[in-house]
C-alpha cells in the first residue's frame, strides 16, 4: 500500500515536471549549475578564491584564468564558483526566515481576524511604507555589515508579502467546509490551522518563495556592492563587482563576469518562480 | 470622490506616525552605546556626555521618542553630526535631484513598458511576443548596480558618447530659462541614470501590461465587442486596455517606490547628487540623523505616491469609491 502510495506521487512529481514550461525547466538547469557550484566548488575550479598573485592581478581570461584575475591577481571562476555559495545561503536563509515569520503572522491575522488582523496589518502597512532595499539598507547600517545582519535584514523587509498573501486565504479558507467539518469533530484552533489550513496557503508561498530568492540574490549583492554586505575577503559577488568598476577600462572582465553571474542566478529564479505559477495557476497557464 | 480622498488621506496618518516610530527605533536598534557607536572607540567621556545630551539618549525611551516625535511634527530632523548642518536643509537640497531622477525614469518605464506590453498582447504567440517577453524577462532579472556598469562602459567608457558622473543643471530649470545648450547638457547627464533606474520597472510593466491585456481580452464583454463588428483598435484601446490599468496603476505606484530605492543604487554608481547618494554616504560616516531624516521623508514620499494612485484607482473605476 505505502510503495503504491510513493509510487504515484513520484509520477505525480515526474507529471509535474513534464508540465513546466520550457523556460521553467531551463531555470531548473541554471540553478542546478549554481547549486553545484555552492555545493561541489572543486567540480569547477581547483584554485583557492583567497590565493594572491600581484604578478596576474588584472589579467584578462586566459587558459589558466579562464576568466581572468581581479585586483589582487586572484581566480576570479574560483571567486565567483565559491561566491556562489554566500548568495545562495544568504537568500535561502533570508527567505526562510521572511516566509517563517509571514507565514505565522498571516495565519493568525487571517484566523483570528478582529483586532488581531488589524494590529498585524497596520505593522505591515508600517513596513510597506518604506522602498524595500532602502529598508534593509538602514537595517544593514544599524546591526553592521556581515552576512547575519544581511540575512535578518532582508528577512524583516520582506516577511510583509507573505503575511499579506497568507492572510488573504486565510481569509478565504476559514469559511469553508472543511474547516467546519474539522471544528465539528473537536479540533483545535492550532490542529486547524496547521493540518487543514496551512497546506492549502503553501502553493502561493512557494511561487513567491521562488521569486523572492531572486529578489534575495540581488538585494544581498546590492548591499554588498553598496559596501554594507556580506564583508571581503569573503567571495561575494556584489564587492566582487563593486571592486570590478573601479577597473572598468583595465579589466572590463570582473565587473562583466561578476554581474553575469549573478543575473544568471535571479533569471534562473524567476524562470523556475514563473513556472511554478504557471503549474500551480491555471489562469497564468500558457494556451 | 472629496469623502473618498479624504478618508485615504486620514489612514495615511497612522502609517507615517509608526514609520516614524520605525526609523526612531533604528537608534535603538545599534548594538551598546548609540553614543560610543555613532563617534567610535576614540571618543572621550566628555564629548560621549554631550553627545547623548544632542540627542536626548541621557533621556528615557518613551520620552526620547516623545520628542522625536514632536520634532518631526515639526520638520525637525536633527543635525547632520558630520556636516553640521540640519538634515532639512540636506534633504531639501537633494531631494529635486532624486525627484528629477525617479519622474524621468517613471515616465520612460511607462511611455515604453505599457506600448510593448499591448505589442506582446496583440502578436501573443509570435515571435515579437517571445522576444519582448525574453527582453523583459532579462529586464527584471538584472541587477541595477550592473546595468549601469554595462551602460558606462559601452556609454562612457568605449564610446565616450555620455557622462558617467554628476548631474548638469536642474533640466526644469534650464527648459524654463530657454537655455537650449545646458539643457542639453542636463539632458545628456540624465540619459544613462534614468535608463539605468527605468529598465527594471519597464520590463515589469511590459509582463503585467501583457498578462492584464490577455486576461481581459478574454472578457465576454470583448467578444461582444468584436461580434458587432467594432474595429480591432476600437476593441484594443477603448474595451481592453481601459481595464487592464487596473493593476497596472497599481504596479505604477508601487514602481515609484522601486524607484526611489533604486535611486539609492543608482545615485551611487552615477555620482548623482540625490538623497539616495546622501543616505549611502550618511551610513557609510554612521550619520545616523541623516538616515533617519532621509529614510523617514522617503518613506513619506513613497506613502504619498501610493494615495495618489489610490486616488487614481478610484476615478478608473468608480465602485471603489462605494466600497
Amino acid at each position: 500500500m505505502r510503495s503504491s502510495i510513493r509510487a504515484s506521487a513520484t509520477s505525480s512529481r515526474g507529471q509535474a515536471l513534464r508540465r513546466l514550461t520550457l523556460s521553467a525547466k531551463v531555470g531548473i538547469l541554471v540553478l542546478a549549475v549554481i547549486c553545484l557550484a555552492a555545493m561541489v566548488p572543486v567540480l569547477f575550479t581547483r584554485v583557492n578564491p583567497e590565493t594572491v598573485d600581484m604578478i596576474a592581478r588584472l589579467d584578462p581570461p586566459s587558459a589558466g584564468h579562464p576568466l581572468g584575475t581581479d585586483h589582487l591577481g586572484r581566480d576570479l571562476l574560483s571567486r565567483l564558483v565559491f561566491g556562489a555559495r554566500i548568495s545562495l545561503l544568504v537568500a535561502i536563509a533570508s527567505v526562510g526566515g521572511a516566509v517563517a515569520i509571514g507565514v505565522v503572522i498571516g495565519l493568525l491575522a487571517g484566523y483570528y481576524g478582529r483586532w488581531v488582523d488589524g494590529a498585524t496589518m497596520r505593522v505591515v502597512d508600517t513596513f510597506l511604507a518604506f522602498p524595500a532595499i532602502l529598508l534593509a539598507l538602514a537595517l544593514v547600517a544599524v546591526l553592521g555589515a556581515g552576512a547575519t545582519s544581511v540575512i535578518v535584514a532582508l528577512a524583516l523587509v520582506f516577511w510583509t508579502q507573505y503575511a499579506r498573501v497568507v492572510r488573504a486565504v486565510t481569509l478565504a479558507e476559514k469559511e469553508k467546509a472543511y474547516v467546519e467539518a474539522a471544528r465539528a469533530i473537536g479540533a483545535g484552533d492550532l490542529r486547524i490551522l496547521l493540518r487543514h489550513i496551512l497546506p492549502n496557503v503553501l502553493s502561493p508561498v512557494i511561487i513567491l518563495a521562488t521569486l523572492g530568492m531572486g529578489t534575495a540574490v540581488v538585494a544581498e549583492s546590492t548591499l554588498s556592492f553598496l559596501g554594507m554586505g556580506v564583508q571581503p575577503p569573503a567571495p561575494s559577488w556584489g564587492w566582487t563587482l563593486a571592486f570590478g568598476t573601479r577597473y572598468l577600462r583595465d579589466a572590463p572582465h570582473i565587473a562583466t563576469f561578476s554581474g553575469l553571474a549573478i543575473m544568471a542566478t535571479v533569471l534562473g529564479f524567476n524562470l523556475l518562480g514563473d513556472g511554478i505559477r504557471d503549474l500551480l495557476d491555471p489562469k497564468f497557464r500558457p494556451q | 470622490m472629496a469623502r473618498y480622498a479624504a478618508r485615504r488621506l486620514l489612514l495615511l496618518v497612522p502609517v507615517i506616525l509608526s514609520a516614524a516610530v520605525v526609523t526612531f527605533a533604528l537608534l535603538l536598534l545599534l548594538p551598546g552605546d548609540p553614543a560610543l557607536a555613532l563617534l567610535g572607540q576614540e571618543a572621550s567621556e566628555v564629548e560621549l556626555a554631550r553627545f547623548r545630551h544632542l540627542l536626548g539618549l541621557d533621556r528615557p525611551v518613551l520620552v526620547q521618542l516623545g520628542l522625536y516625535l514632536w520634532r518631526v511634527a515639526h520638520a525637525d530632523f536633527g543635525r547632520s553630526i558630520t556636516l553640521d548642518t540640519p538634515v532639512l536643509r540636506l534633504i531639501s537640497s537633494t531631494l529635486p535631484a532624486t525627484l528629477e531622477l525617479a519622474t524621468a525614469s517613471l515616465f520612460l518605464a511607462v511611455l515604453a513598458g505599457i506600448p510593448l506590453g499591448l505589442l506582446a498582447a496583440r502578436r501573443r504567440g509570435t515571435p515579437v511576443d517571445t522576444g519582448t517577453m525574453l527582453l523583459a524577462q532579462l529586464g527584471v532579472s538584472m541587477p541595477v548596480f550592473w546595468l549601469g556598469v554595462l551602460l558606462i562602459l559601452l556609454f562612457a567608457v568605449k564610446l565616450n558618447w555620455l557622462p558617467s558622473f554628476g548631474r548638469g543643471e536642474p533640466l526644469l530649470s534650464a527648459l524654463v530659462t530657454g537655455d537650449t545648450a545646458v539643457a542639453a547638457d542636463s539632458l545628456r547627464h540624465l540619459i544613462l541614470p534614468t535608463f539605468t533606474l527605468a529598465f527594471f520597472n519597464l520590463a515589469l510593466l511590459s509582463r503585467l501590461t501583457r498578462w492584464a491585456m490577455l486576461e481581459v481580452l478574454e472578457e465576454d464583454y470583448v467578444r461582444t465587442a468584436r461580434a458587432k463588428g467594432q474595429r480591432e483598435r476600437l476593441v484594443l484601446y477603448r474595451h481592453a486596455l481601459r481595464n487592464a490599468l487596473l493593476p497596472i496603476v497599481t504596479i505604477v505606484g508601487l514602481q515609484f517606490g522601486n524607484a526611489l530605492g533604486g535611486a539609492v543604487v543608482t545615485e551611487t554608481i552615477y555620482g548623482w547628487p540625490g538623497m539616495g547618494r546622501l543616505v549611502v554616504q550618511a551610513i557609510g560616516q554612521r550619520d545616523f540623523p541623516v538616515v533617519q531624516g532621509a529614510v523617514l521623508v522617503l518613506a513619506l514620499l513613497f506613502s504619498l505616491f501610493n494615495l495618489l494612485v489610490d486616488l487614481t484607482y478610484a476615478i478608473i473605476d468608480p465602485r471603489i469609491r462605494y466600497e
